[in-house]
């Protein structure tokens, strides 16, 4: 995974925030800045529709819910769709 | 006693609400008495799943068997309150079902709670004794309770504990918001939870019923998704999770054919915007707890088509429902959705200046029937104010005040108005401001409080609090924390030199929202 890869999930997570109403940038926290255990519950269905299942576990987000932690987690987890030769 | 009086119109419309609400229904039985019929006559039926983990009714009684004896072993006495904090598993009913069978009363607690809520609590409701499956957690945090480990396994006696339970025993207490500061607590019976999944009208509850607990037990929701299971012979999914996502709510009802769910309001909302086929496979599913949105219902009625969505609506004074509606075709769109017609064994009364309205008035709803609470634990002022006996048509009934304003249509059907005071509900959660804004006061440094909500741009509903006080936010958040649980805690908690007043001399809402600042 390289540092492009993270910071392209990273802006998904920041449009994807604002999306969902919150005013976010790299250095906030997803529940300070206004999110809920619902706009959670979006927030996953949203990474899981474009990063796959369980790309986003609740636990994670839960967990850890600075935006950089969120991106990292969906990097962890999300399915490789383009797995290169060891 | 008080008088309702009523003209033809009203009495009309009353008798087309009420008509047929009255069905026999095992009234002489309590909860532990109709699980353990079910549990002799069919031991090898499912009643538990979580995961992959299943427990037949056999099973899930001699566990809970086996836990209640201990329990009356180390003393618990009939009509004792024992708090529970056991995360959703088998083990949460097992212990569950334990305390119903010693005749004692389950208190649910969640463990996000601060201590000092629980203290209060505790002491309203006399608990010094809670079952949990965390004790090394919960110890320290409780010092004055008698911690009990819910997979305490001693070897004790597998069979019925012989202990008498009435219908009119409690069989839990649930707290709600109270609007002077301090939480009420709400006790329910045993003959309520039966009235409530006995005979439903609002879903079928049957032994070919698959429940799913989603809603964390401190809800009553987990009344109906448990007991309306385990009751009539049916199965309950245990939703495996700590989380709702919606990808494993998809997954979980499909697995384990759920033929009944119940959403919050807030959270079918936001299935319908994110993956309305999440339910697909769900035969009923109940949705209520807030004022529904049209949009998001008429979305959900395109894709789930006619007889499989219903409304619910009901207080927690009321265990769980009291009325229902269910969803048929589009729906007009000029009034709000109806929360229809009372559910079996209860009875709606709208009411206004000490008469029954006509349709198309708008009064305060008023239920009765056996759904209802014997009142608030140790408030009995509190109490004569809901609760309170009238004459009705001739006919004496204690009548609960809901604070819910509503109006008949024609048929009798009841559409919601909105409220005349501070409640407001938020994911489902009842919170009056007044709580909220009295926590806030009664910190030294603040001056001047006002809580409301607010409604983004996206639909969410949010809690926010201005405050005049020499305080940080940073401060006035944990304070509130030491004292609320964290669903009460406003989003937003903005300090002010000042509150602007509006003409009338009131905290001016409106100006206040508009000066919001944006979040950082």
């Amino acid at each position: 995974m390289t540092n492009a890869d993270l910071d392209t999930i990273q802006a998904w997570v920041l449009a994807a925030c604002r999306d969902l109403g919150l005013s976010v940038d790299a250095g906030s926290d997803f529940f300070q800045a206004g999110g809920s255990s619902l706009t959670a519950v979006k927030l996953i269905a949203r990474a899981e529709e474009t990063f796959g299942e369980d790309s986003l576990p609740p636990d994670d987000l839960f967990g850890n819910s600075g935006i950089s932690e969120i991106a990292e987690s969906i990097a962890r987890n999300r399915r490789q769709v383009d797995a290169s030769p060891a | 006693m008080k008088r309702l009086t009523a003209s033809p119109g009203a009495r009309a419309v009353h008798a087309s609400a009420n008509v047929d609400t009255s069905v026999p229904f095992p009234s002489d039985s309590s909860i532990k008495e109709l699980f353990e019929h079910r549990a002799g006559q069919d031991g090898a039926a499912t009643a538990l799943v979580h995961g992959e983990r299943r427990m037949t009714y056999a099973q899930l009684n001699t566990s809970a068997n086996r836990l209640a004896d201990h329990l009356l072993r180390r003393g618990v006495q009939p009509g004792e309150v024992v708090g529970v904090c056991v995360r959703r598993s088998c083990e949460l009913v097992v212990a569950l079902l334990a305390i119903v069978k010693c005749g004692a009363v389950y208190l649910p607690f969640d463990p996000s709670w601060p201590d000092e809520r629980l203290v209060v609590m505790f002491g309203i409701a006399g608990c010094t004794r809670v079952i949990t499956d965390r004790p090394d957690v919960l110890t320290p945090r409780l010092p004055r309770c008698q911690v009990v480990d819910v997979s305490t396994s001693d070897g004790g006696s597998a069979v019925n504990p012989a202990r008498a339970v009435l219908p009119t025993d409690l069989a839990y207490i649930n707290f709600t918001s109270g609007s002077t500061g301090r939480p009420k607590g709400v006790p329910i019976r045993h003959r309520s939870v039966v009235r409530l999944v006995h005979g439903a009208r609002y879903a079928r509850l049957d032994e070919r019923t698959v429940t799913l607990s989603l809603a964390p037990v401190t809800f009553d929701a987990a009344t109906f998704e448990i007991w309306g299971a385990l009751l009539n012979g049916g199965t309950c999914v245990l939703y495996p999770g700590s989380f709702v996502r919606l990808s494993e709510l998809r997954r979980v009802v499909r697995r384990h054919a759920v033929s009944t769910v119940f959403l919050t309001t807030a959270l079918f909302n936001t299935m319908v915007d994110e993956d309305v086929d999440a339910l697909g496979s769900v035969g009923t599913i109940l949705t209520g707890g807030e004022a529904h949105s049209l949009p998001h219902i008429e979305k959900a009625l395109a894709h789930y088509g006619s007889g499989r969505l219903v409304s619910v609506y009901g207080p927690t004074e009321c265990t769980t429902f009291a009325t229902y509606y269910p969803l048929t075709g589009p729906q007009p769109a000029d009034r709000a959705l109806p929360i229809g017609r009372p559910i079996q064994n209860t009875r709606v009364h709208v009411v206004r200046d000490g008469r029954l309205c006509e349709p198309g008035e708008t009064g305060e709803l008023c239920l009765s029937g056996p759904g209802l609470s014997p009142g608030y634990t140790g408030m009995p002022q509190a109490t004569a104010q809901r609760f309170v006996d009238y004459e009705v048509d001739g006919v004496a009934e204690r009548l609960y005040h809901t604070g819910d304003l509503v109006y008949f249509l024609p048929d009798g059907v009841l559409v919601f108005q909105g409220r005349d005071d501070d409640q407001v509900k938020i994911n489902g959660h009842r919170i009056e401001l007044g709580e909220v804004r009295h926590v806030l006061a009664g910190h030294p440094d603040v001056r001047q409080a006002f809580v409301t909500v607010h409604v983004t741009g996206t639909g969410e509903r949010m809690l926010m609090a201005f405050v005049v006080s020499d305080g940080t936010t940073e401060t006035l958040r944990s304070h509130l924390a030491r004292r609320l649980p964290p669903y009460m805690i406003p989003a937003v908690i903005e300090v002010r030199e000042s509150l602007p007043l509006s003409t009338h001399g009131k905290v001016d809402r409106q100006a206040l929202l508009s000066s919001l600042r944006p979040a950082s």
